[in-house]
């Protein structure tokens, strides 16, 4: 039973480099992400997603991140995924006939237009894996903490909170470390006291649920506790919410910005525009 | 403690409870707890109280809390399940209408029961508040999965069903704790706060 829970964190994780994606400002990295995961989860036709998933993977290649890496989790969780699509295989096949029959075993059916349907599933996940691992990779999370409440700014006029969803961001993330060593010391506490965490089978249901509550209940009230005292710190330090405050990091983007994102959004709704309407 | 809601506090407690969801996901692998979020209870059976921290945001805070609470639960584990999985394989959640968009409820359905039930005594608004809660985020994953995936939405519920009662049980008697011992150590600041 280790008690460093904080070597088991994996938030934030970010691959340091040069390369043209590294360098490219957190706005365009997140309006480009953002068309091309509309794009993909949106799309019906399988002869577009893979062209969305072939350039995500020219992306991944063009950051140098090594492409096992971000498809790690996606072949770990193949299996489960495999066994959902076989199941909608079955049931697409059964209810919604459509295209050749492959294979008409009475009760077990299948036709390749739900073969397709499945295929496109797949793609799908894996595009939308790719899509999601790539900014955070790439990026400083401060700066993506920045690149979202500028993009926000413009809603700020309609009351969309953009500086306030930026400072929670902030706080929180500040604050999982903190939280963290509060629950290591909450463990030991118990631990100290005879409570039996790590030994506990899973045949054993009324002692796993006695033993999350000393736990739990302690994590949220001292969080709660820490909540008010930084809340009465900032007002005590006039802060006044995002009206009239300046930044001291600036984001500059280039005209290279502005060139790729325009070309991405072309791009995607170019191949929209082509493959509308079609199922391969 | 009711009274004086700011909205300097409102958004502190945001980020704090958002910090707590995370925390609760970071793999622990003691015994039953693979994190504090999420326990094995059986040979093939894991609960979840992942979603707690969201129904305790709109009780406390109201439904803005709880949505955005909620929401960034929902990133979170997009976020994870593109990562490596800390349990169980859940690469499906990488999809953000399975994980993001039906967590966004979480917190406002169980506002609505709250606030509906005034009438009633703390202890019953309080379970019935984390009955909705924990319903809407299987619910609506489950409709999720169901509709991303083309699979049947009863057949899938049907293999998640012990699952759904003991969370509702559990993620109950967790929210009653908590919201009695936040109301109960934030007004008089008597006992010990450890």
């Amino acid at each position: 039973m280790s008690l460093e829970l904080s070597r088991n964190i994996l938030i934030g994780q970010y691959i340091p480099g040069a390369t043209l994606i590294h360098r490219l400002d957190p706005r365009t990295k997140i309006l480009c992400t953002l068309s091309l995961l509309l794009a993909v989860s949106f799309t019906r036709s399988l002869s577009a997603a893979v062209i969305y998933l072939v350039t995500i993977l020219a992306l991944v290649g063009l950051s140098r991140i090594p492409i096992t890496f971000v498809l790690r989790p996606f072949l770990r969780g193949l299996p489960v995924i495999l066994f959902f699509l076989s199941f909608s295989v079955l049931y697409l096949s059964w209810f919604q006939p459509g295209g050749v029959n492959l294979i008409d075993w009475g009760f077990i059916r299948v036709t390749t237009d739900a073969l397709l349907q499945a295929a496109l599933s797949l793609v799908r996940l894996m595009s939308i894996l790719l899509l999601v691992s790539l900014p955070t990779l790439t990026t400083r999370i401060t700066e993506l903490t920045h690149g979202v409440e500028l993009l926000l700014q413009p809603g700020a006029r309609i009351g969309l909170p953009a500086h306030e969803l930026a400072l929670v961001i902030t706080i929180a993330l500040r604050f999982v470390p903190i939280l963290t060593e509060e629950l290591e010391r909450v463990i030991k506490a118990q631990a100290s006291r005879g409570g039996e965490i790590g030994e506990l089978s899973w045949k054993q249901p009324r002692q796993i649920a006695q033993s999350l509550l000393p736990l739990v209940v302690p994590l949220f009230v001292n969080a709660f506790r820490r909540a008010e005292e930084l809340a009465v710190a900032m007002e005590a330090r006039g802060y006044l919410g995002g009206r009239g405050r300046t930044k001291f990091i600036q984001l500059h983007g280039s005209w290279i910005d502005v060139v790729v994102t325009l070309a991405m959004l072309v791009f995607v709704a170019g191949i929209w525009y082509a493959t509308s309407g079609r199922l391969l | 403690m009711q009274n004086t809601s700011s909205t300097t506090r409102k958004l502190v407690i945001t980020a704090v409870l958002i910090a707590i969801s995370i925390v609760l996901s970071i793999p622990l692998n003691m015994g039953p707890f693979i994190s504090l979020g999420f326990i094995v209870i059986g040979p093939t059976i894991a609960i979840t109280i992942m979603h707690v921290p969201a129904i305790i945001g709109a009780i406390l805070e109201g439904p803005l809390v709880g949505l955005v609470v909620g929401g960034a639960f929902g990133i979170f584990s997009l976020f994870l399940a593109s990562q490596q999985p800390a349990g169980s394989p859940n690469a499906i959640f990488v999809d953000p209408f399975i994980s993001v968009v039906p967590r966004l409820f979480i917190g406002p359905l169980a506002w609505a029961v709250y606030v509906g039930l005034k009438a009633l005594g703390m202890q019953v608004r309080l379970i019935s508040s984390a009955v909705a809660g924990t319903l809407t985020n299987t619910l609506l994953v489950i409709g999720a999965i169901a509709l991303r995936l083309n699979v049947p939405f009863l057949a899938t519920l049907a293999s998640v069903s012990v699952n759904v009662v003991l969370e509702v049980i559990v993620a109950a008697v967790i929210v009653v704790a908590v919201v009695s011992a936040l109301r109960g150590t934030a007004g008089g600041r008597s006992g010990s706060s450890v």
